[in-house]
């Protein structure tokens, strides 16, 4: 068996029920579509997936665009997007871990993300929740090797500071060492 | 990608429940440097250690940058300087202690272990001189600690030594009287001394280490008890076991000692040097919230002292040893739960409360780590009753084949019940009473050997 190579980015949003991803993937199936790569999360009652995936020639886009909408429904906001090979962000740097914690307040993802992007760092997965009070943030960000860990730490800090918000850059490896069962397995 | 919740749980150890790395300790080896001239020894040890450890704050800095880890203490552990200095006398001795205070000055860190000797068989002309130094030598400098080890599980307990240490440690207090005795907090009597400790003031770079090695400890009561308390409330007292509450230890303690490993390879990595160990040793200090006292408070035990103190200090210190172990195959030092009674202060209003006491702390360190530590005894308390204490403390250890050790202070001038302040991590106490003064001097002062036990016999 051969793996396929990506082909298409697939993402569909509808308002989350049972059975979406069952339905989806024996659709896939059926169009011998392959499916690479997938990340999924339900979000304020909302199920949003992004798939990565092989489409034979021989299945035309917008008719797998179709048959996807109808088989989730017509509230599904669903899209299919032509993959780019070589599009991914080149970075000679570390991969840190961004976590925020404290007082909600509107505009505070802006403020941190603007920051991160001047330094050249890059979002590779970002988690953001937020109620009538508290914000929490966990961001993996790529930074490159030149970056002044300390300048950028002070920057976040005295940018979030009138939202008493706690706001650490720690290498990821720390986190990968305290959660994996084989240290071998840290990355060096 | 790393879970959310798990990155939350590691962030929530340094945030709030005080987990940091307690010390990075920065092995050398001066056997190298030994010469029958002081002057050519001296400069040797100096040009050495700085060598080693000239970039060792700068390094640990950028570590504690890059992982957002507290690191709390820089230290240097040297090879037993009665080794180093043989054929010296204690001028010389005294000389050395302050060439290595001047070296650990310059290179910016607080404490160096290592002015030690291992007498727990028989001991050397120049061991002996060693622990004559010691009053001067202690008292004299900032940052020198010192150590002897005076019996092993294979030796025995050397009694001249225990004798010759119980009436120094009253010697070193006199001439520390200035400061309360403060400098006996740098001396430790240690059976069975580990190799490679990193936590001072026992702290040596022993036999068989590399040239130089970054050892590592790691501590984090506060992060133990926080755990508990998770779990307790979530689950419920009634529905919870002991077994439960071990379990939740040993996680604990392997998350910690993961912190331990991570931030000793870097470092080694960067400094060029041998990784050595990970030792996970719940090490209070009188922070609130960092507290093996707590610790015990919050398994049940709230008078600490009262009858189960010993068992909850059991099942404290084998939970932490085993989740140390799962977590890193090289796990090392000390090891367990400290209970020094000044530097935690629980423990220490539980002294002062009259629930702990010299003989309930005795009892517990038969199944923790390390033995009678930071304890404020009478000033007037007589050489041969200190040398008594250590005797007891050592027979603990000899005979369970486990380190023990004692750093008492007689603080000149304090009876039992009044207090002492040293300040910071040193903390605070009230002086403990020690029964039975005078009544075993006969036995010390025979002296000579207590021969190894028969477990010594493995072969």
């Amino acid at each position: 068996m051969t793996i396929p190579n990506p082909t298409h980015l697939l993402t569909v949003l509808t308002p989350d029920q049972t059975g979406i991803i069952a339905g989806l993937t024996a659709l896939l199936d059926e169009l011998d579509v392959g499916l690479l790569a997938i990340s999924e999360t339900v979000l304020h009652d909302y199920f949003t997936v992004l798939m990565s995936v092989g489409v034979p020639t021989a299945v035309e886009i917008d008719v797998l665009r179709d048959k996807v909408q109808a088989q989730i429904g017509a509230d599904a906001s669903v899209t299919v997007v032509a993959h780019q090979p070589g599009s991914s962000v080149e970075m000679d740097g570390e991969r840190y871990v961004l976590t925020a914690t404290g007082q909600a307040r509107p505009g505070l993802v802006h403020v941190i993300s603007s920051i991160v992007a001047a330094r050249g760092g890059n979002f590779v997965d970002l988690f953001s929740n937020a109620d009538a009070e508290q914000i929490s943030m966990v961001a993996e960000i790529d930074l490159p090797a030149d970056v002044a860990l300390d300048q950028l730490q002070i920057d976040l800090e005295h940018a979030t500071s009138h939202a008493a918000l706690h706001v650490r850059l720690q290498h990821h490896r720390l986190f990968v060492a305290t959660n994996e069962i084989a240290f071998r397995r840290v990355p060096t | 990608m790393i879970r959310t919740d798990a990155i939350f749980n590691t962030i929530r150890m340094f945030q709030e429940e005080h987990l940091d790395v307690r010390t990075v300790t920065l092995g050398v080896d001066l056997q190298d440097c030994s010469s029958p001239v002081g002057q050519h020894l001296r400069d040797k040890v100096h040009a050495k250690i700085v060598g080693h450890a000239g970039g060792l704050v700068r390094a640990s800095a950028e570590i504690e940058r890059r992982f957002g880890i507290p690191i709390v203490n820089r230290r240097i552990a040297v090879s037993p300087i009665a080794t180093v200095a043989a054929g010296h006398g204690t001028a010389e001795l005294v000389r050395i202690a302050m060439t290595l205070d001047r070296a650990a000055g310059e290179v910016g860190v607080d404490l160096l272990g290592g002015y030690s000797a291992l007498v727990h068989k028989h001991s050397t002309p120049t061991a002996r001189a060693l622990i004559d130094s010691l009053p001067e030598a202690l008292a004299g400098t900032e940052r020198v600690c010192a150590s002897c080890n005076v019996a092993s599980t294979r030796a025995g307990i050397n009694m001249d030594a225990v004798l010759h240490l119980g009436r120094t440690v009253r010697a070193i207090a006199e001439a520390d009287a200035a400061r309360h005795g403060f400098a006996c907090a740098k001396l430790v009597v240690f059976a069975n001394m580990p190799d490679d400790n990193p936590f001072m003031a026992g702290a040596v770079h022993g036999q068989g280490e590399a040239d130089a090695v970054i050892n590592i400890g790691v501590s984090g009561p506060g992060v133990v008890t926080r755990a508990l308390q998770r779990l307790i409330e979530d689950a419920g007292p009634a529905n919870l076991t002991l077994a439960d509450i071990a379990e939740e230890i040993k996680i604990t303690a392997f998350r910690v000692t993961r912190v331990g490993e991570l931030i000793g390879r870097e470092l080694a990595q960067r400094l060029g040097v041998a990784f050595g160990i990970v030792d996970l040793s719940l090490a209070p200090t009188p922070k609130v919230g960092d507290s093996i006292g707590e610790i015990l408070q919050t398994m049940g035990v709230i008078d600490v002292g009262a009858p189960g103190s010993t068992a909850a200090i059991a099942l404290l210190n084998d939970a932490v040893k085993k989740g140390g172990a799962f977590a890193s195959s090289s796990i090392g030092g000390l090891s367990g739960a400290f209970i020094p009674v000044m530097e935690d202060a629980t423990l220490a209003r539980a002294a002062a409360d009259g629930s702990l006491t010299l003989d309930k702390l005795e009892a517990m360190t038969s199944v923790c780590s390390v033995g009678l530590d930071m304890i404020a005894i009478p000033g007037d308390t007589p050489g041969e009753t200190i040398a008594g204490i250590i005797a007891d403390e050592m027979a603990i250890g000899v005979t369970n084949n486990k380190t023990t050790a004692t750093r008492l202070i007689p603080v000149p001038g304090r009876a039992a019940g009044e207090h002492v302040r040293f300040g910071g991590l040193f903390g605070e106490s009230v002086v403990l009473p020690v029964r039975g003064v005078d009544g075993s001097s006969q036995f010390v002062r025979f002296g000579g050997r207590i021969p190894a036990p028969i477990q010594s016999l493995r072969n």
